[in-house]
């Protein structure tokens, strides 16, 4: 047993080790099984900051360009609407599990966005459920931020949306002129028999 | 007198709902509305936002592997929720044909309905949309058509003191809809019928000299019987046809058309990115539907197009956007697309006659599934629609988006899927029992006294948003129920 296997394996708990040694080799392999028995290490478990932190750092690389104080953005991996709370921390393991194997360095928070978004693909074309869960995983965020439903007065800077309607001239909704481009009709009364 | 007894039980508040229980209460009935939904005060409940939560207050969705359609559970139906379009059928729609049979009854047309148009536009207030209220992305559409040699025309909405606010379909917080809840319901309120809120009918039974109706009222499921000599189904295309199934053992309704013949627009849509020729439009501000319409491919292709907006919410839980074939749907290639959203990109709609070929059917759990027969002429529709607009965007200089339409977990559904707002017909009116659930006259087959109003009894694709064909095929319904009672009303404008 070499150091890096030591570190890895200590990241199991007791009860994945059990799993583990009682012939669930094979179904801690399978990504449905250890989302479902939260067969991963343990600090994604507890470590509140380091998986919000992931997970930040996943909605940044799906939506480049989002001011990086922008609130909210990792709340629909909190949401019961969007149902991606039992998997979020398997989602914060498998990012920095493919960051170690990418790049050696195990924060997917510290990579370059380049880094980041090779390993997004890579989740989104591994297959199965991983693929769903990465696609809904990004799926929830987009509609999370680009119709900034947690805050009806906020918007979204990248798409321009204001959030809320808020009280505009006509003339900057519309073109008083509009009835030159409507000479030609089927009816004039906009019902043709 | 028994509280519990009426002289007519209407089940729906919305579209088709409206006529009977305003001419039925102003007539002297005894008139009671039962809405499965709660009640609505636009001013009180509507709110302009993109939360989800909000909207699945009163969105409903029945979905199957290959259609779905929405609709609204709450007080006056879609009529709090829709875009406001109220234009009549084309002649087309009329006298269209499937499996060699027309669709319509032969004493249905155009020329017939319009009678009954024009009271329902005069009931809900239709307008031609005026030329300052037609928004930025109206003006984009006309002038894309106005390059390539085509026509459009202002299109007619149920609408007063419209803001352009763009948040029709999360409810008007101006309270500019003039569909059935600030129409039809508020005068039938005032000739005396009364609506029941959060009333769901579990089923219907024949009694002696009518109908007993069984309700659950709100949360706590309380339950109550109600009887009258006339029962009106306008419980929407959904509605009616689960009410239906559910009442199959007591009613007896033949269950060969039942939840079956379901029609809708084949909406299809397609977004482009502007030529710098073209100036800006704006994907969020104005009437949802920017009030323009072309019918120039109506004879050609069996399509109308019109011009159309989306709030964020709608694109992003229903579509994957990209430029190209092998961008991927998020990071740098996606946000550049988002960010040209708003302003530089143009959406088009196609509506036409898509044929009868879904249906719904009640699974033994008792959940409503749907079932599609994805026909050549189904195929074929789509195939013109998309051809037709993928070549106006292309001549007209736009840029293709590549839309891909995704299921509840943002996965795409691998195959073609449809989906509507506009359905119709799972209970059609048809000359015959042998090919539909009720006759011309709205009358179910095999049942005095119980009728079919709304959406359901449409039998075919219109080409443009149902609502007025459903409202003005309830009002002749209506009059007819009237006439049979021996009453005479002639129906005016109850809107001013």
């Amino acid at each position: 047993m070499n150091d890096n296997t030591h570190v890895r394996r200590s990241r199991y708990g007791r009860r994945e080790f059990v799993l583990i040694m009682l012939g669930g080799g094979v179904a801690a392999a399978c990504t449905p099984v250890r989302m479902g028995l939260r067969i991963y290490p343990e600090e994604f478990k507890f470590n509140n900051a380091l998986v919000d932190e992931t997970l930040r750092a996943y909605v940044l690389t799906v939506i480049p360009g989002l001011p990086e104080d922008t609130p909210d953005v990792t709340r629909p991996f909190y949401d019961e609407l969007f149902g991606l709370g039992p998997y979020r921390g398997y989602l914060a393991s498998d990012l920095c599990d493919r960051a170690e194997r990418l790049t050696g360095n195990r924060s997917f928070a510290g990579l370059f966005y380049d880094q980041r978004a090779l390993i997004v693909a890579a989740g989104m074309a591994s297959g199965g459920v991983t693929t769903r869960l990465y696609n809904g995983s990004a799926f929830a965020v987009q509609i999370a931020t680009y119709a900034s439903i947690y805050d009806d007065g906020r918007g979204c800077p990248i798409n321009e949306f204001e959030g809320r309607f808020t009280l505009k001239q006509m003339a900057s909704v519309s073109d008083a002129r509009f009835d030159r481009f409507v000479e030609l009709t089927a009816s004039g009364t906009g019902n043709p028999a | 007198m028994n509280p519990n007894s009426f002289d007519a039980i209407i089940i729906g508040s919305g579209f088709g709902a409206g006529p009977p229980a305003l001419r039925l209460a102003r007539a002297g009935l005894r008139v009671a509305v039962l809405e499965k939904g709660p009640e609505i005060v636009p001013k009180r409940d509507f709110r302009q936002t993109q939360d989800p939560n909000y909207l699945l207050e009163w969105y409903r969705g029945v979905d199957g592997p290959r259609f779905g359609m929405t609709y609204i559970e709450g007080l006056g139906g879609g009529s709090g929720f829709f875009e406001m379009v109220a234009l009549r059928a084309p002649s087309q729609a009329f006298e269209q044909k499937w499996r060699g049979h027309r669709l319509w009854p032969a004493e249905l047309d155009r020329a017939s309905m319009d009678r009954w148009y024009g009271v329902a536009e005069e009931m809900m207030h239709v307008r031609q949309v005026a030329p300052e209220s037609v928004p930025a992305s109206g003006r984009v559409f006309a002038l894309l058509l106005e390059k390539l040699g085509y026509s459009c025309e202002r299109s007619r909405n149920a609408e007063r003191g419209c803001v352009n606010s763009g948040f029709c379909v999360t409810g008007c917080i101006f309270n500019a809809k003039t569909g059935p809840l600030n129409s039809y319901i508020p005068s039938a309120l005032a000739a005396g019928a009364t609506y029941h809120c959060d009333a769901t009918v579990t089923g219907i039974r024949p009694k002696r000299g009518g109908y007993r109706v069984n309700v659950t009222y709100g949360a706590e499921q309380r339950l109550s019987q109600l009887s009258a000599p006339l029962v009106i189904l306008a419980g929407g295309t959904v509605g009616t046809a689960r009410l239906l199934l559910e009442s199959r053992r007591s009613l007896r309704v033949p269950e060969d058309h039942v939840g079956r013949n379901i029609a809708w627009n084949g909406g299809t849509k397609a977004l482009g990115i502007l030529p710098d020729d073209l100036p800006d439009g704006d994907m969020y501000v104005g009437r949802s539907v920017p009030g323009v319409i072309t019918y120039d491919f109506l004879d050609s292709h069996g399509l109308t197009l019109f011009p159309v907006k989306a709030l964020p919410l709608v694109v992003m839980a229903s579509l994957r956007l990209r430029l190209e074939d092998d961008d991927p749907f998020w990071g740098e290639p996606h946000v550049e697309l988002m960010r040209k959203i708003r302003r530089r990109t143009i959406g088009i709609y196609a509506m036409g006659f898509a044929p009868p070929a879904a249906r719904l059917r009640l699974d033994r759990r008792g959940r409503l599934t749907t079932a599609l027969d994805v026909t050549p002429e189904l195929t074929d529709h789509y195939r013109r629609a998309h051809q037709l607009m993928a070549d106006l965007l292309s001549r007209g200089g736009c840029r293709p988006v590549k839309l891909e339409t995704v299921n509840r977990e943002g996965m795409p559904h691998g195959h073609e899927h449809f989906g509507t707002t506009h359905q119709v017909g799972s209970c059609r009116m048809a000359e015959r029992p042998e090919d539909g659930v009720c006759d011309p006259s709205g009358r179910v087959f095999g049942h005095p006294g119980l009728y079919i109003c709304g959406g359901s009894a449409v039998p075919s694709s219109l080409a443009v948003n149902p609502c007025l064909t459903i409202t003005a095929n309830s009002e002749r319904i209506t009059a007819g129920i009237l006439e049979r009672l021996g009453i005479r009303d002639a129906p005016d404008d109850e809107s001013a």
